[in-house]
């Protein structure tokens, strides 16, 4: 049976998503469209993925005077998110202690800039799968900073993480378009550490909060 | 600090202590002591200089030299000649000057 | 002194200790730094107060002080944030007059916005080790120094070029350089040896020498804190940062200062400030930049000279952090940083392909962070490397 990606003039093939191989992604480095740094180790490029290394910058939430993290406008500000969390950091080869059922933001090691073609989606590498860890994200094309990840144990005992380590990998695939990452303001640039989420810089949740508003005679 | 004013006075507050216990017999603080005396006799006599005398003790070697150079001068260079008498006229020069410094 | 009030501050220490002995430090030079602080206390509590004399009594309280400022400098050290990349670059500058391996440096974050300082307290007093060594038989290899940052601007590597000042007078203070040129200046100016020149650029430098009453009160009357001292300290601590970070330092001066015109107890004026640190950069002939230079040099034996790799690069304009290559271009980033922030931020917008328009809080977000990782990279590539090689 033949499959969109074997299709003999490659029209088809043009228009799907097209995973980079470990070809593709040395040739992406070697012209500088792609920047992965530092990349300790030339091998952490395998034949279709990337290993990322687990950085030693955190956010782990904490319990103050906030009843909830507070993804609305709703509130007046009243319950900021930014507050609910703290930085804490650590030293190459140090360690970090993930809780159960404890979501800690993190970022990769590496400070990564993607072509304006290439996207990347994430996963825990398996050895990290198999202890309790997962995440799921998508990188967009354009892409300059370090790797946020949300890091979540969601196995029932603690589990001690390394810093530096290679935990996560990312598939690179070429996104047909050529899209300008930088065409609108971009509330997460060149971050180095992991950041907070910005959601209530949503305009969604702007004119949500005025339908709320007015839905209630505010 | 909770008890001196600043490092300059603490090491003087130091210094006239270790001379103190050297006087009262206790002979672990004569080579500290004898080690700054020794140092501002080699710097009045010429033998250092402000470039090569000890830098941790130099603020009390170069008080010492401003205080009497001549009686430094004169002092025997084997620290093993040094009693209670030159412990006691350093105390006193010391003790003496500390009334007017502002350090 | 009574030994009552001897009670008073040892209960205030143990009350400190009774927290502090739990501390868990993962660098083990603060461990063992910890355990003689904790052998030192067991030994105090054991002596009985009431049988000292008054020497044995200030003897104690001398001790006591330096266990406070220890525990204070310890403590302060298991903050987990932090800014481990700019105490790597200072320790590297530090490295070029003196080995780090007597020192374990140590960093505090505080609420006081010009807070930067390095708290030498507990690095030049042989005195006291040599006392706690005769007391207790404890003996420390190695002495705590604490670099101060203001909290709020620990992140910001712009404004973190003070502290390489603040470095040089850690330096000064080690080799008593300002006592030096204190007195060979007021030698020079006394001998009446000095040419026409000379003499205008020492008054330039230090006006009030032209008063006779004054310069014979500061002959007669040294004192690190009098005006001359923190002068020649102020000048000399410019000097020593401009080896590393060029004219960055009078960037930062003048917006601290305001540009101040006239001289004050503790500083001389920023114009002048500037114009010594020009004069050296420019290699323009000055018999106080020589002067300077001489004297540090007969005394540490290390030449006072540019100490920078420049960083030739656009990578912050296309917002990748620089690929380090020698640790002397650490130095060269803050440069390239207060470059990047001085010229037009059209730059990055027209580099990178920027469609919106880049507020200020922007681009000192980019700058701090690209620095910030350009040093952790390094850092990181240089840790990796020796732990394979051995």
């Amino acid at each position: 049976m033949e499959t969109l990606l074997s299709k003999p003039n490659g029209s088809l093939q043009n228009q799907v998503s097209m995973i980079l191989n470990k070809e593709d992604v040395n040739k992406l480095i070697g012209n500088k469209k792609l920047v992965i740094s530092p990349l300790l180790e030339r091998d952490q490029i395998g034949e279709l993925t990337i290993d990322f290394r687990l950085g030693y910058n955190f956010l782990v939430t904490i319990h103050n005077n906030n009843p909830f993290l507070d993804a609305s406008l709703n509130n007046d500000d009243k319950f900021p998110l930014k507050s609910s969390f703290q930085e804490t950091r650590r030293l190459l080869g140090d360690t970090f202690l993930l809780h159960p059922n404890q979501t800690v933001l993190a970022s990769s090691l590496e400070y990564i800039k993607l072509p304006q073609n290439v996207y990347a989606v994430l996963s825990m590498r398996s050895s990290y799968l198999r202890m309790g860890i997962s995440i799921s994200a998508i990188v967009q094309p354009g892409y300059c900073g370090c790797i946020s990840i949300e890091l979540t144990n969601i196995n029932t005992i603690p589990i001690n993480l390394t810093i530096g380590a290679a935990i996560f990998q990312a598939r690179l695939y070429n996104a047909n378009a050529t899209t300008n990452y930088f065409a609108k303001k971009r509330k997460y640039m060149c971050q180095v550490r992991p950041v907070a989420s910005n959601v209530n810089d949503d305009n969604d949740l702007k004119e949500l909060n005025k339908i709320w508003k007015n839905n209630n005679h505010l | 600090m909770l008890y001196s004013h600043n490092l300059e006075d603490e090491k003087i507050n130091l210094f006239i202590l270790f001379l103190t216990k050297a006087i009262q017999g206790d002979q672990s603080y004569a080579p500290i002591v004898n080690d700054v005396i020794l140092e501002t006799h080699k710097y009045v006599a010429g033998e250092k200089n402000l470039y090569n005398i000890k830098r941790d003790s130099m603020n009390i070697i170069l008080l010492l030299a401003g205080l009497e150079a001549d009686y430094f001068k004169n002092i025997a260079d084997n620290p093993e000649q040094y009693d209670n008498k030159i412990y006691s006229k350093v105390l006193n020069l010391l003790a003496l000057q500390k009334s007017h410094m502002a350090y | 002194m009574q030994s009552k009030l001897l009670e008073l501050h040892f209960s205030q220490l143990q009350f400190e200790w009774s927290k502090a002995k739990y501390n868990n430090y993962s660098d083990l030079r603060k461990k063992d730094y910890h355990t003689k602080l904790a052998t030192i206390i067991s030994a105090i509590e054991k002596e009985n107060f009431q049988i000292l004399n008054d020497t044995e009594i200030t003897q104690r309280f001398h001790v006591i002080d330096f266990l406070f400022k220890s525990l204070e400098f310890l403590n302060n050290s298991t903050t987990s944030t932090i800014p481990f990349e700019i105490v790597y670059v200072l320790s590297e500058a530090l490295k070029d007059w003196s080995s780090t391996d007597d020192y374990i440096i140590v960093t505090s974050l505080i609420n006081n916005i010009n807070g930067f300082s390095f708290d030498n307290s507990l690095m030049f007093n042989d005195f006291i080790y040599s006392d706690i060594e005769l007391l207790y038989d404890v003996k420390f290899e190695k002495k705590l120094v604490q670099i101060n940052l203001p909290l709020s601007l620990s992140r910001d590597y712009l404004a973190n070029v003070v502290l390489y000042h603040e470095l040089g007078h850690f330096i000064d203070r080690k080799f008593e350089i300002t006592r030096v040129i204190y007195i060979e200046i007021l030698n020079s100016v006394a001998s009446g040896k000095l040419n026409t020149n000379e003499q205008a650029e020492i008054l330039e430098y230090f006006p009030y020498l032209s008063d006779d009453k004054m310069f014979s009160w500061l002959k007669d009357n040294y004192n690190p804190f009098n005006l001359f001292s923190n002068h020649i300290a102020e000048y000399f601590c410019d000097l020593f940062a401009s080896q590393y970070i060029k004219n960055c330092s009078n960037h930062y001066l003048e917006y601290i200062t305001l540009n101040q015109k006239n001289y004050s107890i503790t500083h001389p004026s920023t114009t002048n400030r500037v114009n010594f640190v020009e004069m050296f950069l420019k290699r323009t002939p000055s018999f106080l930049v020589e002067h300077f230079e001489n004297i540090t040099y007969k005394i540490t034996g290390v030449n006072v000279e540019n100490k920078l790799a420049e960083v030739d690069s656009k990578n912050f304009e296309s917002l990748i952090p620089v690929e380090i290559q020698d640790g002397k271009e650490l130095h060269g980033l803050f440069i390239y940083g207060w470059k990047v922030w001085l010229d037009p931020w059209d730059n990055i917008k027209k580099q990178s392909n920027i469609g919106f328009d880049l507020s200020q809080v922007k681009v000192y977000e980019i700058l701090n962070n690209l620095i910030e990782k350009s040093i952790g990279n390094f850092i990181v590539k240089t840790e990796w490397k020796l732990a394979k090689s051995s």
